[in-house]
């Protein structure tokens, strides 16, 4: 053991890249399942037992379909911008604790980088996103790729900023940037949505947003643009868009889970007498396991609201989510002036 | 160490980066090829294009937001190390943060009033 | 070593970019080098130990500049051409400056006195101390910064009400070939939009 701890940090890199490439295959399996529940159908059920192979089967099929490239594209910027939709995500997954384990008496954190301002690096590194997107509609040279695209910037846009000011409160409140502080003052004082009730709702909202899920998912609309920014894209360059929403939708609920509800924290676990190393492990996987509530929850939205239309939508992120967020900043600040 | 740090989220995207590379090389060997004059050319639900490229003029007001946006983005960086150091020194910091937020927020009432905010 | 490694191939990568910038013929081409510029610049942020300036310019400069100046060229048209006449009338003013400009900065680094200085290392906690720099000693320039940000959000909304007073541009083609259909299109995008 002791010898193996100069790589620990590899070892983590390897592990967390298993689990985030395996997030992906999972996460289709229940996104069609849950689907299938709620609109009260069976479901993909033919492709081995209960139909859990379904996912490779779906893998195989990207792999082995032909790939359209059009003659109108620009070709480079065309097959560039599906690889460059996984790296934002890649980028924030890199700085996500995931909770402390003990080895020979030393309390270690899974987390691939310790950067001092954690938040503001992952705020900063998703807000890349966009270029995936503009470069896929640009290049794709189709009228339904470029509106597509255009709206889905505006609207990463627009809700970047209430993104950014939501989390002002819970940094006022912790007073530091990094991840693992901001869980470790959660397991001492409660969960963030309990200290910033408004900040978690807005965070929450935005994450679903800056993900273009439902009912956000205007880029995409399929009732009045195809298939937005992807609809000139086929074969793995379409899952490659696929694979970085789930990407996305995974490093947004591990985000929600460190900032609101508790990182890997498991309540009353402290009092139950159990020993260290081993609550170590029960917590990661108390962290697995609100990230695969938060992944149900992105699928469970999806179902049950509909789509706004677009000027809802900025209306919804430019007057009320910004005011509703700056009310927040100062009431915070007010709250913990006395 | 910092830097060290940095390396290691560095070796992490170079890592995903590989298993994209090698999704990506996967299917350009395995998969077929038949193009077409149909398939090549852009997709318009069923119609002809009317003209090769698709780059006209869009609605102007994607840019305005874009304009507003890059104000705020840099109202929310100056935000965050005020925040941070709130506990250390409250008093300056409240009356910093109000103002602050207050001058942003006479900013967006202006431009709402103004109607830049409206979305037609 | 390794440091110094990756300094020059984040440097080297930063001055191709920026090549690529003013050489590239397509103009949307050279706003994603430009981008790719700003992130080997950030990255140079992080081995100096500034991982605040690194994340900001990833912030304001990669994500809102850059996607300004994106979505400006996304949003005119003809102007991704790569056919298009590369210069104005300014051809023979611009170089002229240009080498100016570069004789200046030259003058500069070989003029100055350059000595090695020993340097501390960057404390942790490098946003704290920006904070309370920024709440004392920095106090009065903070505000006035408020002031200029406010200003900026004025004249934004403000060129935003006079584009919008304005009729759809629509630019016709010299040659005259596209112009008609060019037209039925704006309006029709302007259709779809809403």
């Amino acid at each position: 053991m002791e010898a193996l701890m100069p790589f620990l940090p590899y070892i983590f890199i390897l592990v967390l890249l298993v689990l985030y490439l395996s997030v992906v295959p999972i996460m289709i399996q229940v996104e069609r399942k849950v689907s299938a529940w709620v609109q009260y159908r069976i479901g993909p059920n033919r492709v081995g037992p209960r139909g859990l192979l379904q996912p490779i089967a779906d893998a195989l099929k990207f792999l082995a379909k032909e790939d359209v490239i059009p003659n109108h594209v620009n070709k480079w910027l065309y097959i560039f911008a599906p690889t460059l939709m996984v790296f934002p995500a890649f980028f924030v997954f890199g700085v996500i604790p995931f909770g402390a384990i003990m080895i020979n008496g030393q309390e270690i954190l899974i987390q691939v980088g310790k950067t001092n301002i954690g938040i503001l690096y992952v705020l900063a590194v998703s807000s890349l996103g966009v270029y995936a997107i503009t470069f896929g509609s640009w290049a794709s040279n189709n009228k339904y790729s470029l509106i597509g695209g255009l709206r889905s910037a505006a609207q990463m846009m627009s809700y970047e900023l209430p993104m950014g000011l939501s989390i002002l409160g819970m940094i006022m409140v912790v007073g530091s940037l990094r991840l693992e502080d901001i869980v470790r003052f959660q397991i001492e004082n409660g969960w963030g949505i309990l200290l910033q009730p408004v900040g978690a709702l807005l965070f929450i909202v935005t994450a679903f947003a800056e993900t273009n899920r439902l009912p956000f998912d205007l880029t995409e609309a399929e009732a009045e643009l195809v298939g937005g920014y992807h609809t000139e894209y086929s074969s793995m360059k379409f899952a490659m868009f696929f694979l970085g929403e789930y990407c996305n939708m995974f490093t947004a609920s591990a985000m929600i889970t460190c900032l609101f509800l508790g990182g890997w924290h498991v309540p009353f676990i402290g009092s139950m007498g159990l020993d260290p190393a081993i609550v170590g492990y029960i917590q990661v996987v108390a962290m697995l396991m609100k990230l695969g509530f938060l992944m149900f929850f992105f699928v469970w939205v999806r179902w049950s609201l509909p789509r706004f239309r677009y000027d809802q939508l900025m209306n919804l992120g430019w007057k009320k989510l910004i005011p509703l967020a700056l009310a927040n900043v100062i009431i915070t600040a007010i709250v913990m002036a006395m | 160490m910092l830097q060290q740090e940095y390396l290691y989220v560095l070796i992490f995207i170079l890592g995903g980066s590989a298993m994209v590379l090698v999704a990506m090389l996967a299917s350009w060997a395995l998969r077929p090829s038949k193009p077409s004059k149909a398939k090549l050319t852009p997709y318009e639900c069923g119609e002809l294009p009317a003209q090769a490229d698709s780059y006209f003029q869009f609605n102007i007001r994607y840019y305005l937001f874009a304009l507003l946006f890059v104000v705020f983005d840099v109202e929310v960086v100056f935000f965050i190390p005020l925040v941070k150091v709130f506990n250390s020194i409250p008093v300056v910091a409240f009356i910093e943060i109000t103002f602050f937020t207050v001058v942003l927020a006479f900013g967006l009432v202006y431009a709402w009033k103004k109607g830049a905010l409206e979305w037609e | 070593m390794a440091h110094a490694l990756m300094f020059y191939l984040f440097a080297a990568l930063a001055i191709a970019a920026s090549l690529a910038v003013i050489l590239h013929r397509n103009i949307f081409k050279s706003a994603t080098f430009l981008a790719g510029m700003l992130f080997c610049l950030a990255a140079l942020f992080v081995l100096l130990d500034a991982e605040f300036i690194a994340v900001v310019q990833v912030l304001i400069y990669i994500g809102a500049i850059t996607i300004l100046i994106v979505f400006a060229i996304m949003l005119t048209t003809k102007i991704n051409d790569e056919h298009k006449e590369q210069f104005n009338s300014q051809k023979f003013l611009a170089p002229i400056l240009a080498l100016g400009l570069l004789g200046l900065i030259l003058t500069i680094v070989v003029k100055i006195q350059w000595t090695t200085a020993e340097i501390s290392p960057v404390p942790s906690d490098i946003l704290g101390l920006i904070g309370t720099a920024l709440l004392s000693d920095f106090i009065f320039p903070f505000d006035v910064v408020s002031i200029l940000l406010l200003v900026a959000l004025i004249g934004a909304t403000y060129i935003a009400k006079q584009e919008d007073r304005k009729p759809l541009v629509t630019e016709v083609d010299e040659t005259g070939e596209h112009g008609d259909g060019k037209v039925k299109h704006a309006l029709h995008a302007e259709e779809v939009e809403h």
